[in-house]
């Protein structure tokens, strides 16, 4: 409603409110006046006067008490003419003290309306310009109109879309550098793997030819295979299937890994909290459990010491938050740096000695997470540990929605 | 001396009372019928020498006998040859004392000079208005020598002052929900009510509930030197 269809409706109100006004003041106003000055109330008045009079001459003994009463009703009398006097200008003035009481609530109800009518003209020139920039492809959209009314309600959908946008940006950005990355080490993998095999037969004939120097060849042998080891770990990331979704509840999921692996890291207590309610998702197992795994794995080597095995604990948190199903698994080991944080994700990146690891196990992790339509995110880290999240929708439709998403 | 000094702060009194009874919707411009009242002029003074029988009409006796105070307001208008202007004024209240069947009257004329009596019978109150004297005004500016053109309006105001204070009052009393005469001490007392209410009631008896002239009659006359 624009502003003149505001103001065309406040003089209707004030149009239909005078004509009420004109209406009840004829109907119930003014006749009140009437029936309180009717000539015969002044005539019973007038009478009664009389009989007080003729009560007083019969019944001298009592003749003050009925001249106060005389006076009385003489002076309720004289009011009443007084007021029969001034009876159409009372009336008048009531009309009007009504009127004017009602002109001055239609002027704040129209004053209310065309301030709202401003307002809401202002909200909506702002989530015009949020649609617009949402339009034109701006992520990040803040309009701030926090009111729970159909146009707060728009204006969070449009942040909320703006957000999602964001991320879907991040999570494709994230995908085709990963595919990037699988694409290296595909080729990678490919251009070892000859020379590797070709290495390896050398080395046999080698032992055949010259039996003396076992150590020797054992030690070749030995980096041989370590760099076989690494091609074959090219080839795994290179080669990352699409998962393959079963319905599952994340909650006994992240339970059942916590029982099975239970005791793969010495020293490492694995801890799962039972989720309030059922949290349905789509996931292929197996991938999940070889997420978990890299992150356990991870917490199990920060919380290593350096005079012994692993001591720390690890637990898995399952719920919902935001319409997802949200696993948390949090490690009470030092943190993670901030230097590190920025290239968390990134293949080959790995704070571990070198040939310790590739550093490929969280952008692994990462892309099964961004293939399930999810997301892996390193939420909190201190001093006192660092906690990662599993978001996963609530359920994917079938195989194929995560084929689509992982090619 | 006294008196000199009094007599036009008198006349303005009158002269504003005047006022508000010739602002009256129904006020008439018809002279009293075939009598017109009597002058007499001794110097600067103009006196009132008597009027028309106008109460023994029925619209105003009936009135008279509401046990209201009637107020009878006389303004006088005269100027001389000269074109000289002078202004004054009188006012006679009359009312009737139901229990003892009595007429209160009282004057107050331009010179200050006031009267009170007690008439027991129309036929006397009759008699006291048709002969009733007063002074109109005292125009030393005016040519003594000449006559006068002179306009007297007089205007029937159906109750006074006071009792118009006291009906204001109790109207008050009975919109904010009290009124009745048992209560009414009650309810002066507690001054009920919330106070934006009753201010706003208050102003609308207040301003409502005002003195308005029932009847007005106008004469023009000529007033000669020592005559009437």
């Amino acid at each position: 409603m624009n502003l003149r269809a505001t103001l065309l409706a406040v003089l209707a109100m004030a149009l239909g409110a005078a004509l009420t006004l004109a209406v009840v003041q004829s109907r119930l106003g003014a006749p009140w006046l009437s029936l309180a000055a009717h000539p015969e109330v002044l005539a019973q008045l007038d009478s009664s006067m009389a009989d007080l009079k003729r009560l007083a001459e019969t019944d001298p003994d009592n003749a003050a008490e009925y001249r106060r009463r005389f006076a009385e009703t003489e002076r309720l009398s004289r009011r009443l003419r007084i007021v029969a006097h001034n009876r159409e200008r009372l009336a008048r003035r009531q009309g009007w003290a009504l009127g004017g009481a009602l002109a001055l609530v239609l002027l704040a109800t129209g004053s209310g309306l065309v301030v709202r009518q401003h307002r809401d003209q202002a909200r909506l020139e702002r989530l015009s310009g949020a649609l617009g920039a949402l339009a034109a492809g701006d992520t990040g959209i803040e309009i701030g109109d926090r009111r729970r009314d159909e146009m707060g309600t728009i204006a969070a959908m449009i942040e909320r879309a703006s957000r999602t946008m964001a991320r879907d940006r991040r999570r494709l950005a994230s995908l085709e550098n990963l595919s990037a990355w699988q694409e290296a080490a595909r080729r990678q993998a490919h251009e070892l793997r000859t020379p590797l095999t070709t290495a390896r037969l050398l080395l046999d004939r080698l032992e055949r030819q010259a039996p003396g120097h076992t150590a020797d060849a054992a030690s070749m042998r030995h980096e041989l295979e370590r760099l076989a080891g690494s091609v074959e770990r090219f080839a795994a990331f290179a080669r990352l299937p699409a998962p393959r979704p079963e319905p599952g509840d994340l909650g006994e999921l992240a339970c059942e890994f916590a029982a099975t692996f239970a005791g793969a890291w010495p020293g490492l207590t694995l801890r799962a909290v039972p989720a309030v309610g059922p949290l349905p998702v789509a996931v292929d197992r197996g991938m999940l459990r070889q997420v978990l795994n890299n992150l356990c794995a991870n917490s199990a080597q920060a919380t290593t010491r350096a005079d012994g095995p692993p001591a720390g604990t690890v637990t898995l948190s399952a719920f919902r938050e935001g319409g997802r199903a949200v696993l948390e698994v949090a490690d009470d080991g030092p943190g993670i740096a901030a230097a590190v944080r920025r290239w968390l994700f990134e293949p080959y990146a790995t704070t571990r000695a070198p040939g310790e690891g590739m550093g490929l196990g969280l952008a692994i992790s990462r892309k099964i997470l961004l293939d399930h339509g999810g997301e892996l995110e390193l939420t909190r880290t201190s001093d006192a540990g660092a906690a990662f999240r599993l978001l996963l929708p609530p359920a994917l439709p079938d195989a194929r929605a995560a084929d689509d998403g992982g090619a | 001396m006294r008196r000199a000094a009094r007599a036009p702060l008198l006349t303005l009194a009158l002269l504003v009372l005047g006022s508000a009874a010739s602002a009256a919707d129904d006020a008439q411009s018809a002279g009293g019928g075939s009598e017109a009242p009597a002058l007499e002029r001794r110097g600067a003074r103009l006196r009132l020498a008597g009027l028309p029988p106008l109460i023994a009409a029925e619209e105003v006796r009936e009135h008279l006998e509401t046990g209201l105070t009637t107020t009878f307001v006389l303004e006088a208008t005269a100027r001389d040859g000269n074109g000289r202007k002078a202004e004054g004024g009188a006012r006679a209240a009359v009312r009737y004392e139901l229990w003892d069947e009595v007429y209160l009257v009282s004057t107050i004329g331009a010179d200050g000079i006031t009267m009170r009596r007690r008439l027991e019978s129309f036929e006397q109150l009759l008699e006291w208005w048709r002969g009733l004297a007063l002074t109109l005004l005292e125009a030393p500016d005016l040519d003594h020598s000449g006559r006068w053109e002179v306009r007297l309006a007089l205007s029937l105001v159906p109750f006074s002052q006071s009792e118009q204070d006291d009906a204001q009052r109790w109207l008050t009393r009975s919109l904010e929900g009290g009124g009745s005469p048992a209560t009414e001490e009650l309810a002066e007392a507690a001054e009920g009510g919330p106070a934006p209410l009753r201010g706003l009631l208050d102003v609308l008896a207040v301003t409502s509930i005002a003195r308005r002239s029932l009847r007005r009659w106008e004469w023009r006359l000529t007033s000669a030197p020592g005559g009437r």
